[in-house]
């Protein structure tokens, strides 16, 4: 999984690239529920936001991962 | 110095755990320089989470505009070193202007950018192949230490701006509460003074809050809240000094304030200094009513009844834009917009958010800080000294810090000593502490004594400066890396040399800035009488919204000035802020009225265009003409005589010029006796 990204001639790691789509989810996620109102019942919201991005870098990984092999 | 409370450990210990945090990624990372880590998050840390993050934002923008510069330039311009400086210097005095232009927390996205290019570009300049390396690892370090700084500061028991906002604001409320009191009630001459630069100098601390307020991502509510609040502070300062005036006026020419309106302002007063009640709409109810009811007895002379007209509006404007405070910090304190609520005061638009620049000082200070940059880098090339560059960019360094103050003499003498002091401390860490050390585990304990202390003194407002300025160069100069190679000589060749280099941007500063407070405070009441003189004329485009918060931004920012002069004989401010927001009202009032009273009022607009004309050609502060004075008095009996609100306001407005433009002035023979209707 150390493949690099090539942006005209740049080379950033891959696992950068993955950071960014997990933040995109990240986002996706905060504004529903925001909109929801679940944040009302999160004690600890930066925990809980933190959490939430590992599991999305998590998930696009293995997700990424699972469509290579 | 004060006993540090478990709040400012915590900052401190957290603050800590970041930049170790950050150290140790950097290094297992094998990055070039950790150090900058390190020391990048003791730049962004603040003892508010959401200030940090505000901090963080733009410093890595800036940090990134910066760097991008050098990758573009350095290559371009490396066999022609003139020209490269001329670039370096232009770059950085023009995103410094930039940054002064901008009073946000934003400007730092420019302020970095200004100082990033120059400590990435010059130490490049021997070898410009590298110059993309040191900029991807400045940015990658930088951008490192600044995450470790916020997760940390969000993560682990943060603090948060709304929940320190509470408190804050209750002080800032109690400051205002006082001086109405004071100014109602006076109780001791001596104290209005005072009282009004406390209220000035907290609005502008408000404004600093909000900003910071808004990156604290749990109340976009209390953001909109706090700035409703502010707003109508910021109006209290020129209704409490215009009532100061009249009730001052009153005083002084016949003895004592009537019995019946002495009653009122003691009501009015005690209702201020009361907190908060779910019932005080209907107190602020009754209040107008008995207000609004009050008509100066047929005893009182004329001109006494004038004035105590005016104080009646004014007392009826206090009492709303109270009751709209009191009701918003109750709304703040709960957390939740009232839907139901609706403010009472309505009379200016306050959502304007113009702001007063003085283009010109802006532009010196910023061509200062380029042209030090130029000479620094054609001094350091012609000496051909090695350890240069680290003297030119600290120098551009301080330089830019302390760009937009007036006097910026004493703050680079700090910065100086405690250079030296951050010199001393990293020099026995490196040389007598730190060779004990041979694993992570232990550096980290033996690096926890002197920046935990630093963390702390960074919680105490007096010493933030400091604590900042000594955790950022211990950080620095301590140059933790992969391998100890501490090395006595080029240690006290590279530090000897930034040294220099603040010196010299002090001597730079000393000759180019000796002007101070005095020429801003000049400058800012000139500007007024400016604006004062083209709005009474009536050629002004602008309209009224942004005039009113130009004026009241500009008050913001003479206050600490007056305060730290200590001197307003040349002008106290409120005076020209009176005259404005009559003049506004006239011209309001001028095209609901017609024939001789719109005449009149006319010719007092003219006057007072030319009376101000005439202080800015003459650059002092004049005595107003008889002339206008006898025009005011025309216009006032003239509006004396019409019945109507606009007829109301205009007269209360004439009589606001005439006390602010001739305070101590007796009053206008009553030709005609009649009594108002």
């Amino acid at each position: 999984m150390n493949a690099e990204l090539d942006i005209y001639g740049v080379f950033l790691p891959g696992l950068l690239g993955m950071m960014i789509i997990a933040w995109l989810v990240l986002v996706v996620v905060k504004w529903v529920l925001e909109k929801t109102g679940f944040y009302k019942l999160v004690w600890h919201r930066s925990l809980f936001n933190l959490a939430l991005y590992v599991i999305a870098l998590g998930g696009t990984f293995s997700l990424l991962h699972g469509l290579q092999s | 110095m004060s006993a540090f409370s478990w709040r400012d450990w915590l900052f401190s210990g957290k603050t800590f755990a970041a930049a170790i945090l950050a150290l140790y990624i950097a290094l297992a990372l094998g990055l070039p320089r950790p150090y900058w880590a390190m020391s990048a998050v003791y730049v962004v840390s603040h003892p508010l989470s959401g200030a940090t993050r505000s901090k963080a934002l733009y410093r890595t923008l800036g940090t990134l505009l910066g760097a991008s510069a050098a990758v573009w330039f350095v290559p371009a311009l490396i066999d022609a070193p003139l020209i490269l400086s001329a670039v370096v210097a232009l770059w950085t005095g023009t995103l410094l202007y930039l940054s002064m232009l901008d009073r946000t927390p934003r400007s730092y996205v420019f302020m970095l950018a200004a100082y990033s290019l120059p400590l990435i570009a010059l130490p490049a300049v021997n070898n410009p192949q590298g110059v993309f390396d040191i900029a991807v690892a400045r940015s990658e370090e930088i951008i490192l230490g600044i995450i470790c700084a916020s997760l940390v500061a969000a993560i682990v028991l943060p603090t948060r701006v709304s929940q320190a906002l509470n408190g804050r604001l209750q002080a800032w409320m109690n400051d205002a509460a006082d001086w109405a009191a004071e100014v109602l009630v006076p109780t001791d001459a001596s104290k209005p003074a005072h009282h009004r630069h406390k209220l000035a100098s907290d609005i502008l601390a408000l404004d600093l809050f909000i900003t910071q307020m808004a990156y604290d991502a749990e109340n976009r509510e209390q953001v909109g809240l706090t700035r409703e609040l502010r707003a109508r502070m910021g109006m209290l300062l020129p209704v409490l000094s215009s009532l100061t005036g009249s009730l001052g006026e009153i005083r002084s020419q016949h003895h004592a304030v009537p019995d019946t309106l002495q009653t009122l302002l003691q009501h009015i007063a005690s209702w201020i200094k009361q907190p908060y009640a779910p019932d005080m709409a209907m107190q602020a109810q009754l209040l107008r009513q008995q207000v609004q009811a009050y008509q100066p007895g047929p005893e009182v002379p004329h001109w006494i009844a004038l004035l105590a007209t005016n104080a009646r509006a004014r007392m009826l404007s206090l009492i709303a834009l109270w009751q709209d405070c009191m009701q918003l910090q109750a709304q703040i304190r709960a957390g939740e917009r009232d839907a139901r609520w609706q403010p009472i005061y309505a009379r200016w638009d306050l959502t304007s958010k113009a702001r007063h620049y003085d283009y010109g000082m802006l532009w010196f200070s910023a061509g200062s800080a380029s042209l030090f940059t130029f000479i620094a880098c054609v001094l350091w090339r012609e000496l051909g000294w090695a350890d240069g560059a680290s003297a030119v960019t600290l120098g551009a360094v301080a330089c830019c810090f302390f760009a937009a103050l007036d006097e910026p003499v004493p703050m680079l003498k700090i910065f100086f000593r405690w250079t030296v002091v951050s010199i001393v401390i990293s020099a026995m860490w490196l040389f007598a502490v730190l060779p004990l050390s041979h694993e992570f585990e232990t550096l980290a304990v033996l690096l926890a004594p002197p920046f935990l202390l630093i963390g702390l003194l960074i919680t105490q407002p007096r010493y933030n400066l400091i604590g900042m300025l000594l955790g950022v160069n211990t950080a620095t100069f301590l140059g933790v890396q992969g391998v100890y190679d501490a090395n006595f000589t080029s240690f006290f060749n590279g530090n000897l040399a930034g040294l220099a280099g603040i010196l010299f941007a002090l001597i730079w500063t000393l000759v180019t800035r000796p002007f101070g407070v005095e020429l801003a405070k000049r400058r800012l009441i000139q500007s007024s009488w400016r604006d004062l003189a083209r709005n009474a004329a009536g050629d002004h485009e602008d309209d009224y919204r942004h005039l009113t918060a130009r004026m009241l931004d500009r008050l913001g920012q003479l206050m600490p000035r007056l305060a730290a002069s200590g001197d307003d004989s040349f002008s106290d401010g409120f005076r020209e802020l009176r005259v404005g927001f009559s003049t506004l009202d006239l011209q309001r009032d001028e095209h609901r009225l017609q024939g001789p009273a719109q005449d009149a009022i006319h010719d007092v607009l003219c006057g007072v265009a030319s009376h101000y004309d005439r202080a800015l050609a003459l650059a002092e502060t004049t005595t107003a003409s008889e002339q206008l004075r006898g025009q005011i008095d025309v216009a006032i009996e003239r509006a004396r005589h019409i019945d109507s609100a606009a007829a109301l306001e205009a007269q209360n407005a004439l009589v606001e010029i005439r006390t602010s433009l001739f305070p101590g002035a007796t009053g206008p023979a009553a030709t005609v006796a009649l009594q108002e209707g």
